[in-house]
């Protein structure tokens, strides 16, 4: 993700922030209702077991040393959240990590209950100061 | 995700197809201007559309594209001998169409191979796999490693032809410019690229470039008949003469 100069993730609704992407941007990360309520559909903010699971272009090239092929922008940072296991469950009481059909080392972290999309921006954005860089 | 993988799954050519833009903007320095940020976001696309074996082998993708400047990674001379069987492999899986496969051989390989030879056999799995602009800056890498190889000098401007045309009517150029120091195979290549190119000029530009043609061509018929490489590539002279003829009959 982004980083900011405090050194934590950039909250947003951009491309590599610390947020979601919502229709109608064409890559939008999650399906609303009418009500503009996300729909509790597994979709959500794309995360992986380790920062080595990235696409090339979304690991910042300073890390080439380490991983050979970084191509990211030296503006972004491999962030960690929290200490357990890449599993299934619950991050808090409002955010859940569901992992992906296809692929076990890629999930995404989900509204734990229905909500806004507000609501769901205001979630991931309050766990900003728990992402500690781990470039390791 | 994508029933197909691989060279199998748009996405997956097309993500290649940028990753091999962005490397080429890393190394002109504008990766990091608004441009270079566009290009990563059109990258994000494609994402949730990846098996994580289709990650991994875009992960080694991009690190071979790395190779692709500054100072060779290795002083290797010669490919150990532990290495030839799989690089049979290799060959026999770029055959098949197994381009992953390929190119992952000669990735678990890359430190035992003299790095113009990796970038000649890299190059060749692009070319197979019709991802021209790749191949030609992998061949050229090759050619641009060991300048004095006529075989990778030939094959790195095929790939260009294909990749650019132009560019490689360019190089074409300067190549029949100083055609009697140049190898007669490649003189040959440079001389079908040209011809080539002609046929979409007006027809006296036609005319005027095949006419120029002739002369390298017969030079280069001559060289090959007297070092004696005409009867090892019989090909090369069939070719020439065809094309001379080619160009004679245009000229009138």
């Amino acid at each position: 993700m982004k980083q900011a100069d405090d050194g934590l993730p950039v909250v947003g609704t951009a491309s590599r922030e610390l947020g979601v992407r919502v229709p109608p941007d064409p890559n939008a990360d999650v399906d609303l209702d009418e009500g503009g309520g996300v729909i509790l559909n597994g979709k959500g903010m794309s995360v992986v077991a380790n920062w080595r699971n990235l696409l090339p272009h979304l690991v910042p090239k300073r890390l080439r040393p380490v991983f050979p092929g970084a191509a990211g922008s030296n503006r972004l940072a491999c962030f960690r959240l929290g200490e357990g296991s890449f599993i299934p469950g619950s991050l808090n009481d409002r955010l859940s990590l569901m992992l992906k059909d296809h692929d076990t080392r890629s999930g995404n972290i989900v509204p734990a209950e229905p909500m806004s999309q507000g609501e769901l921006q205001d979630a991931l954005a309050a766990t900003r100061a728990e992402w500690l860089v781990d470039d390791t | 995700m994508n029933e197909r993988q691989f060279f199998q799954n748009p996405d997956f050519v097309a993500y290649v197809r940028m990753l091999h833009q962005l490397h080429g903007a890393i190394r002109e320095g504008w990766d990091e201007t608004d441009k270079g940020e566009a290009l990563r976001d059109r990258m994000d696309e494609p994402w949730h559309n990846f098996s994580g074996d289709e990650v991994a082998s875009l992960s080694g993708i991009s690190a071979d594209l790395d190779s692709l400047s500054g100072p060779p990674a290795s002083d290797i001379r010669t490919i150990a001998a532990d290495a030839k069987a799989d690089l049979d492999s290799a060959l026999e899986a770029r055959k098949t169409g197994d381009f992953i496969g390929a190119l992952e051989i000669l990735r678990k390989h890359a430190g035992r191979i003299p790095a113009a030879s990796l970038a000649y056999l890299r190059g060749q799995i692009w070319l197979e796999a019709g991802e021209y602009p790749i191949a030609a800056e992998f061949l050229q890498r090759a050619s641009d490693l060991e300048p004095d190889n006529s075989n990778f000098r030939y094959i790195a401007l095929h790939a260009l032809g294909k990749s650019d045309p132009l560019k490689a009517a360019d190089q074409a150029r300067a190549i029949l410019a100083e055609s009697p120091r140049n190898p007669p195979e490649l003189v040959l290549k440079a001389a079908d690229i040209l011809a080539d190119q002609a046929r979409i000029l007006p027809s006296d530009q036609t005319r005027r470039e095949l006419k120029s043609l002739i002369r390298p061509l017969q030079d280069s018929i001559f060289r090959l008949e007297t070092s004696g490489e005409g009867q090892v590539h019989p090909d090369l002279l069939i070719r020439a003469d065809g094309l001379i003829d080619a160009c004679r009959r245009q000229v009138g």
